[in-house]
């Protein structure tokens, strides 16, 4: 057998989705996670899909290891070594704080405690140029002292290391000398850019990580036997790539988003599929809502991601803009007397009032059970019946202190919730001066498809994009990932003393560096390159992103001069203006290698003729108020299949609600496509 | 159900939703400011403010950029307004505004005003306030800490069109231009603030054409209504009563070294609040006196900190609010008094005695003084790598006072200012300056049950031949006060060390008045300069400190063994153990010697 695997670990459940390229088979499989330990879980859902490993040519691992390390701190913290004079750079921060008029705020904690930060006696100038030489001797009884400790991970951060590592490589050789035990993080390595605090925040992340990550991996992979090398192990990274597992735990901060990916992964496949290259992608589940951005069919990236406000982390990355809202959040009357829902969440337990585990508070799910659009008897397909009389209790209890009956605090909680991820979706696309109208929405996950349609109808979104397997759609997404390396570097060049030759080399070097890299994780075949550059006005401090137009992976003649087209015109669109003529900066390199897999194919379900309805109830709407919904169960639908709202459709581990005034048709693969009958809003802004 | 009730729900979402919506747009503008602004006082310092405002000049959004912009902000786009007229605005138009006797809170604060239209009617504005690092005047990088007259301070621009229906002014920005030593920066400056009206134009016009303009119109106005009313529960809620508090707020003058007094007298009754400043000192002649803008700035900022921080930050907030603010004192400077130290060094301190005179009326709420100082020192020279003229202004985080349940904050910005520090491989790629260390500087908390946070501490060497230093630094000579038996925080200060010799004070090095304010000290290659910024005061008796918080201060080398047995009375053994029954009795001894 030759199965592609996808194993998506998340906190409740595990996720099975697997491709047989000979039988085109393709299968889903569900089991309960095992926090303690991984590894069970893991092997019980293959048992469940009936698989082993020998069965399988590739597997691939989507985890949020190490996202919930950092969140959790239950790990020991690593020390780190600082140029002398600066070991206070976790503790200072950027002296700002999160909110105005606050005075309860506590600035956060760094991942490293003041007494094991050392210095090191060593000085680089800005120019890279050695000040004072790094003194060896006192270096290695630094890492003599953090060896006594016990500590086990180490993070290096030198100033001016992204200029010239020279300094921190020679640290590393000599704590490899020292304490070979000990893991290492060096922060040119993790993060070769400027803003000391940045990068030592990012390579403590790195350190903390790398330990803990290397453990987790190596005992997966000795659970799966995947030392035998008939299978390939890869796990995903942040970036959308997935890597050998035996590279993971080299840059352990590169897996900070492996677990969401996956979804964006077949947000992006699917749309290709189906001829939809711009989609904005949700998944609502219990406590959280993560949504992503694909443009022309990629995702779009970020380099920053922060554990909490003030301590950032910068790695390549899909930009996944997570928030507290799902169907656990929980409604409460602030201080002005007004109703707000979330970001606190009943979570699994108690849960909300309806799953009567002694949940009291009203949460969103308890909100859309009393306007029945959750069915009470078909939740998880059955296998947990909803207490109606709990949810209405906890909405009146809410409501008398809003003075709202029970219908009231309902409507008004999910519109609420409702509006904030239609927030987390404007932060991801008007704010990056995208405008959402053009886009489709694509939602999973538990709560999702309940409340797309209405997102959608707020922002003004045409279309909305219900996939198959939309419980699992993280676990399928792993199966669509390619191999990705980004490689980047800070250069210095300037527009008025710029040779192609030596911009021709710096890309060179990183496409060396990148396909090597992606070499090492496994990949055999030539890969595909990728080059941008981000530039700026001599004088500012941020940079705007321009793509090289590559030919036979080189700049040609002219190449110079378009990019500093390209810059002024994305300046000019983004910032309304530019200052053609100023001397432009090239300031990062970056170059992306990545190693096309073999995607799944996905089956094409029967024709049919016009869609039977299982049943019929009253359901609320917001434009209409209580409405006779016809009511279908999905896997009763057939291709062709085409129905008007209002109208709930049924599967066991999520519920669409199609609002009236909005059609219904299933394709050819499954998916349901959503459409207001009329256009009301043109697709494209004026 | 009732449909008419479901609309009230409505009607709550549309306020929130429209809220966050403008106040995403604000915060969408400060981040295309950051992205493209030249200065690294702007681009790493966040040393700007944008907001919006409805037709009558009334604030409606804000976001979490510099508090006393914000509170200052209100004045100046009241007086361009006043000024310009309303039936002369025009579409494309931008004003420039810096003028600290028309509203503006010192000179160095260029504000650019933008106004909006959907298709002929006005709608509102768009504004920027933002801290220009060189605005000519006796010295670069502004602060002069011995002005003695608004001229010194820099080019005076009343509220004018810097752009007409769209067309640059030329001869403005000529005037302007020709009149800062670093006019390419100034240049690039100024083009980003601009260019930060134009995304929150865009904005505006897309809400008015979603809502239409009479409706957007009415939910702006509910949502002031909603935080005025917000504002008044939490009045309600204090005390009644007149609370009143004498206290130094400036250590010197710049000039004299005479420190400047201010009298303050809040009344609470009902859900007002009145906050008079007669009796306060005549205003001086050094540059630390302060605009109207800046005595209300500093007062809104205290009064904000006292209430709920999520109450949507508008021109509702300040209704409750009176303040009377006799003009030719220190909390309203008359023409042509110096002022440029007055919002930044003197305005925390506003804040600071608010605070103060409300302590016994909410004491679960009011914290220690903080160290209330940015430590400003400015410089500008000529870069011996590029031959450019460079102008900078360094910023320092102190320490925040002590709290009622908790420690203060380390190295924070003082509270009327949001700013960042600026990367040491920021500092050094722009200006010829080799730091030698920037660190926490232990030991400057003042001590308490709950003890203030510690101030920063930096040092550089000079690294071309001329580097022109000024310096503007508060708590020279006068530490925050403690709380509640807390003790005073840290002072802050300069030192200067020729090449070679040893740190001395300002006045002992080069002879200056005040050794916190003063301009135009020469440095040369190798001259060293080191800063330190002051840390919080103490809240409650530093005897009743808990003994594992001081374990673990003196295990993380916040503070010293001997300062734990000095302040605190508590005896910390050589390998760290707090030895229990000797702080008994070192605490006891303390405790009687305090008695008597």
């Amino acid at each position: 057998m030759n199965l592609r695997v996808g194993i998506d670990v998340g906190g409740t459940f595990t996720d099975l989705a697997l491709f047989d390229p000979e039988s085109q088979e393709l299968r889903i499989t569900k089991s309960a996670s095992t926090p303690e330990d991984p590894i069970k879980g893991v092997t019980a859902v293959m048992e469940k899909a009936g698989i082993s490993t020998a069965q399988v040519r590739t597997l691939i691992h989507g985890t949020t290891m190490a996202t919930n390390a950092l969140l959790e701190r239950t790990k020991a913290l690593p020390a780190l070594i600082a140029t002398a004079g600066f070991r206070d750079v976790p503790f200072i921060q950027r002296i700002n704080r999160k909110h105005h008029y606050d005075l309860d705020w506590d600035k956060p904690t760094p991942f490293v405690d003041r007494r094991h930060c050392f210095e090191a006696v060593e000085r680089l100038n800005y120019k890279g140029e050695v000040a004072t030489p790094l003194d060896e001797e006192g270096a290695r009884g630094i890492v003599a002292q953090i060896k006594g400790l016990g500590i086990r991970d180490i993070a290096v951060s030198f100033l001016f290391s992204y200029v010239n590592p020279v300094h921190e490589l020679r640290m590393r050789e000599l704590i490899e000398e020292v304490y070979p035990e000990a893991t290492v993080s060096v922060s040119h390595e993790v993060y070769p850019r400027w803003r000391e605090y940045d990068r030592t925040s990012t390579v403590l992340a790195d350190a903390f990580l790398k330990s803990l990550i290397e453990e987790y991996i190596q005992n997966l992979a000795g659970g799966l036997g995947g030392g035998d090398g008939s299978m390939s192990f890869l796990i995903m990274k942040s970036n959308g790539g997935v890597q050998d597992y035996a590279a993971a735990s080299s840059k352990p901060v590169d897996l900070l988003v492996s677990g969401p990916v996956g979804g964006v992964l077949s947000g992006g496949f699917l749309g290709s599929l189906t001829g939809h290259e711009n989609l904005i992608s949700m998944d609502m589940g219990g406590t959280s809502f993560d949504v992503s951005l694909i443009q022309g069919g990629e995702a779009s990236r970020t380099m920053e991601f922060e554990i909490e406000w003030g301590l950032p982390v910068f790695t390549p990355m899909i930009d996944v803009k997570t928030i507290g809202a799902g169907g656990g959040s929980i409604g409460w009357v602030d201080k002005g007397g007004l109703l707000r829902v979330g970001p606190e969440s009943a979570g699994a337990h108690p849960g909300p009032a309806c799953y009567g585990r002694g949940g009291e508070a009203a949460t969103v799910t308890d909100a859309n059970l009393y306007l029945s659009r959750i069915n009470p008897g078909y939740f998880l397909g059955g296998e947990l019946t909803l207490d109606e009389s709990a949810a209405r209790a906890s909405l009146d209890r809410l409501g008398a202190a809003l003075g709202m009956d029970t219908g009231e605090v309902a409507s008004a909680m999910v519109e609420l919730v409702d509006f904030n991820m239609v927030n987390a979706i404007r932060l991801i696309s008007i704010d990056r001066g995208l405008d959402p109208r053009e886009f489709t929405l694509v939602s999973f996950g538990g709560a999702g498809s309940l409340h797309a349609v209405a997102l959608a109808e707020i922002i003004g979104i045409n279309d909305v994009l219900v996939p198959i397997h939309q419980g699992v759609f993280s676990a399928f997404g792993l199966m669509t990932a390619d191999m990705r390396v980004d490689e980047s570097v800070t250069g210095s060049f300037r527009s008025d003393n710029l040779e192609l030759a030596r911009v021709n080399d710096v890309i060179e070097r990183l496409r060396a560096q990148a396909t090597g890299r992606l070499r090492r994780e496994g990949y055999e075949g030539a890969p595909k390159i990728e080059a941008t550059i981000e530039l700026r006005y001599l004088g500012q401090n941020y940079n705007t992103e321009v793509t090289v137009p590559l030919e036979n992976g080189k700049l040609g003649a002219a190449g110079l001069d378009t990019i500093l087209e390209s810059f002024d015109a994305e300046h000019r669109r983004r910032y309304g203006y530019d200052i053609h003529g100023e001397v432009v900066e090239f300031i990062n390199f970056n170059v992306t290698a990545i190693g096309v897999t073999d995607k799944p194919v996905i089956p094409r379900i029967a024709e049919g003729g016009a869609a039977k309805a299982r049943d019929e109830r009253s359901v609320y709407f917001k434009q209409v108020g209580w409405a006779r919904a016809s009511i279908y169960e999905r896997a009763a639908l057939r291709a062709g299949n085409t129905f008007e709202g209002p109208a709930v459709i049924e599967e066991p581990t999520a519920t669409t609600l199609l609002h009236p005034g909005h059609e219904l048709t299933v394709d050819e693969f499954g998916n349901l496509l959503i459409s207001p009958l009329e256009n009301r809003i043109p697709t494209r802004s004026q | 159900m009732a449909q008419q009730s479901i609309e009230e729900s409505v009607d709550q979402v549309t306020l929130q939703v429209v809220n966050n919506y403008l106040v995403t747009t604000a915060r969408e503008m400060g981040i295309a400011m950051r992205n493209t602004a030249y200065s690294p006082l702007f681009n790493e310092g966040l040393d700007f403010s944008c907001a919006i405002f409805d037709p009558d000049g009334e604030m409606i959004a804000q976001a979490e950029f510099c508090p006393a912009q914000l509170g200052a902000i209100i004045y100046v786009v009241e007086w361009t307004i006043h000024e310009i007229e309303r039936e002369n605005f025009h579409p494309g138009d931008i004003v420039l505004h810096n003028d600290p006797f028309r509203g503006g809170c010192h000179l160095p604060e260029y504000c650019v005003i933008r106004p909006v239209f959907s298709e002929d009617e006005l709608i509102g504005f768009v504004a920027n306030i933002g801290h220009m690092t060189e605005v000519g005047g006796k010295v670069p990088g502004g602060f002069p800490g011995d002005a003695t007259e608004v001229f010194q301070e820099g080019i005076r621009i009343p509220p004018v069109k810097i752009r007409d229906r769209g067309h640059d002014v030329e001869t403005v920005w000529n005037i302007i231009l020709a009149n800062v030593r670093t006019p390419k920066v100034s240049y690039g400056d100024m083009m980003a603030m601009i260019g930060s009206l134009h995304i929150g134009e865009r904005r505006m016009i897309e809400a008015a054409a979603k809502y239409g303009v009479d409706r957007l119109h009415e939910i702006t106005e509910a949502m002031k209504d909603y935080s005025e009313r917000r504002m008044r529960a939490e009045i309600a809620e204090m005390p009644d009563g007149v609370y009143e508090l004498e206290r130094w707020v400036a250590d010197d003058d710049g000039i004299t070294e005479e420190p400047a007094k201010l009298q303050l007298k809040v009344t609470i009754d009902g859900d007002d609040m009145i906050v008079d400043f007669t009796g306060s000192d005549r205003q001086r002649k050094g540059p630390v006196n302060c605009t109207y803008g800046v005595t209300a700035s500093g007062t809104y900022n205290a009064v904000m900190h006292l209430t709920d921080s999520s109450i949507p930050s508008n021109h509702g907030c300040y209704r409750p609010v009176r303040i009377i603010a006799p003009a030719g004192t220190i909390v309203n400077v008359e023409y042509p008094g110096a002022s440029v130290g007055g919002n930044s060094e003197i305005q925390p301190h506003i804040v600071d005695a608010v605070f103060g005179a409300l302590a016994t009326a909410l004491p679960t709420r009011v914290p220690a003084e903080c160290g209330g100082t940015n430590s400003l020192v400015s410089f500008g020279g000529i870069h011996p790598d590029n031959g450019e003229p460079f102008a900078g202004l360094v910023n320092e985080g102190c320490g925040w006072g002590g709290r009622p349940e908790k420690d203060g904050n380390n190295t924070l910005c003082q509270y009327v200012g949001n700013c960042a520090c600026q990367p040491v491989e920021v500092l050094e790629t722009r200006y010829p300056i080799l730091h030698d260390f920037f660190a926490i500087a232990e030991g400057s908390a003042g001590a308490g049950r709950n003890r203030g946070g510690f101030g920063s501490e930096r040092q550089f060497r000079v690294e071309c031949d001329e580097l022109r230093v000024n310096g503007f630094v508060e708590r020279v000579k006068i530490g925050p006060y403690g709380l509640f038996g807390g003790e005073e925080g840290g002072l802050a200060g300069i030192e200067i060390a020729r090449a070679g010799g040893d740190f001395e004070t300002p006045r002992d090095a080069v002879g200056v008045p005040c050794d916190g304010k003063f301009s135009d000290v020469l440095l040369r290659r190798g001259d060293r300069l080191r800063s330190y910024c002051a840390g919080g005061a103490g809240y409650g008796s530093p005897l009743e400190r808990d003994l594992d918080l001081i374990e673990v201060d003196v295990r993380e080398g916040f503070i010293a063994r001997e300062q734990a047995e000095e302040s605190y009375g508590v005896v910390v053994t050589a390998d760290g153990a707090v030895d229990k029954e000797a702080s008994e009795r070192r605490r006891a001894e303390l405790a009687g010697r305090q008695v008597g």
